[in-house]
Formats: C-alpha cells, structure tokens, sequence
C-alpha cells in the first residue's frame, strides 16, 4: 500500500521534473537495515519511514537514496553524527547539516519536499539583510526544530 | 526557514525533530507547541517567525551582540 497516491506522486514528480537542480542523497538510518525489523514503535516508524523515502526517492532520477542500520553501519553513522533513529540526512554533494528526525508524515511530508528542493538549488532566496547576518555570525549555531504531523 | 539558512551557511545546522517519535526530546526542551525552535540549547523560541526575527534569535544565540533590525 504506497504512501502516495497517483495523483500525489505525479504532482510531486512533476514539480521535482521543473525545480530540481543539483542531485540530492537521502541517507536514511533506522535501528537496522533489511530483513530485520526491531518491534516496537521505532522499528515501525523506521520502516514507514524508509517507504516514504523509497516513493519520494522514485520520482525523480536525481534523488538517491542510502539505506544504513545504526547497528551495523556505525561509521557512517558518526560520520553524519547519528545517534537517533530514525533519521534522514539530506544532503547533496555538500553537506549542509540538515537533517530530519523521525517519520515524515502528514504536513512533515510537504516539508521534507522543500528541503529536499532547498538542498537542491543551493541558491536559498534570502533577504540581504539575512546574507549579512549569515556572513558575520561568529559562532556556529545549531538549530532543531520541534515539530508534529499533524 | 530552517533549512534555508543551513544551505546559506556553513556555520549554520539544522535538526527537524517529529516531538511526538522522540518523548525525552521534546521533555528536555520544554516542548508543549509547535513549532519550537531550539538554537545552541540556550535560544528558544515558539511559532512560526518572520525571516527577520528568525533571523535575529539565531544571531544571539550564536554569539552575535543584535541581529536585523527589529528583532527582540
């Protein structure tokens, strides 16, 4: 049973076929990858997860997806400093430091869309006065946004 | 906005947490609406915001004296 009806998925693949630039990579971690599903709510968040990105991942030649266990890829999980699952980095050639915690769901879905289009054209339209800011920051600044499907 | 800001530059991180998947997150933050936004565990702040006040929290948190005019 797909996430996405026909309707959705050809609307999103019309509209990733029109904005996307640059090739975007989800890496996508759950507790562990294929075959194994670990019970409880994490295990089946995680796999919910990975059909999502697998259906978005579909509809367009420049979207990849990479499937890794916490457990048994652990370096690439501290390379992309994971530590929760499930977990999403999406990235593209660079790594901005993105990345989405959970399942994206209900309108969580519509906002991993943009930021996948975000990673995409690497040319945010930001106010000058924001560049300006941006450019002066002296610290790093790490930013979580709590969010719910709703 | 987020997102857009992580793109923009490289000093700049960004985490989208679903709050309901992980309970002792949203416990640790105080999290009873949302959106919340978190910025270096010290800046919080609830509600979608502006670009320019989005913006200015950002900028205190990470060590900027103000941010662009008009943010608290």
């Amino acid at each position: 049973m797909p996430f996405l009806n026909d309707q959705d998925a050809a609307f999103v693949r019309k509209r990733f076929d029109q904005e996307l630039h640059d090739d975007v990579t989800l890496e996508f971690f759950a507790p562990s990858a294929g075959g194994l599903t670990l019970p409880g709510q994490d295990g089946e968040t995680a796999e919910y997860t990975r059909q999502i990105l697998t259906e978005v991942a579909a509809l367009s030649p420049k979207i990849h997806l990479n499937v890794h266990s916490l457990i048994s890829d652990r370096e690439v999980a501290e390379r992309f400093g994971i530590a929760r699952t499930p977990a999403t980095v999406i990235r593209s050639d660079t790594d901005f430091g993105i990345r989405f915690y959970g399942m994206p769901a209900g309108y969580e879905f519509a906002t991993l869309l943009e930021v996948i289009l975000d990673v995409s054209k690497a040319a945010p339209s930001l106010a000058d006065s924001t560049r300006d800011v941006l450019g002066r920051l002296k610290d790093e600044a790490h930013i979580q946004v709590f969010v719910t499907p709703t | 906005m987020a997102a857009l800001l992580a793109v923009a530059s490289p000093r700049v991180s960004a985490d989208i947490v679903e709050a309901s998947e992980f309970p002792e997150m949203a416990e640790r933050y105080n999290v009873y609406a949302v959106p919340k936004v978190v910025v270096n565990e010290t800046t919080e702040f609830v509600g979608a915001q502006p670009e320019p006040q989005f913006v200015g929290y950002v900028a205190q948190a990470a060590g900027l004296q103000e941010g662009p005019a008009g943010a608290q």
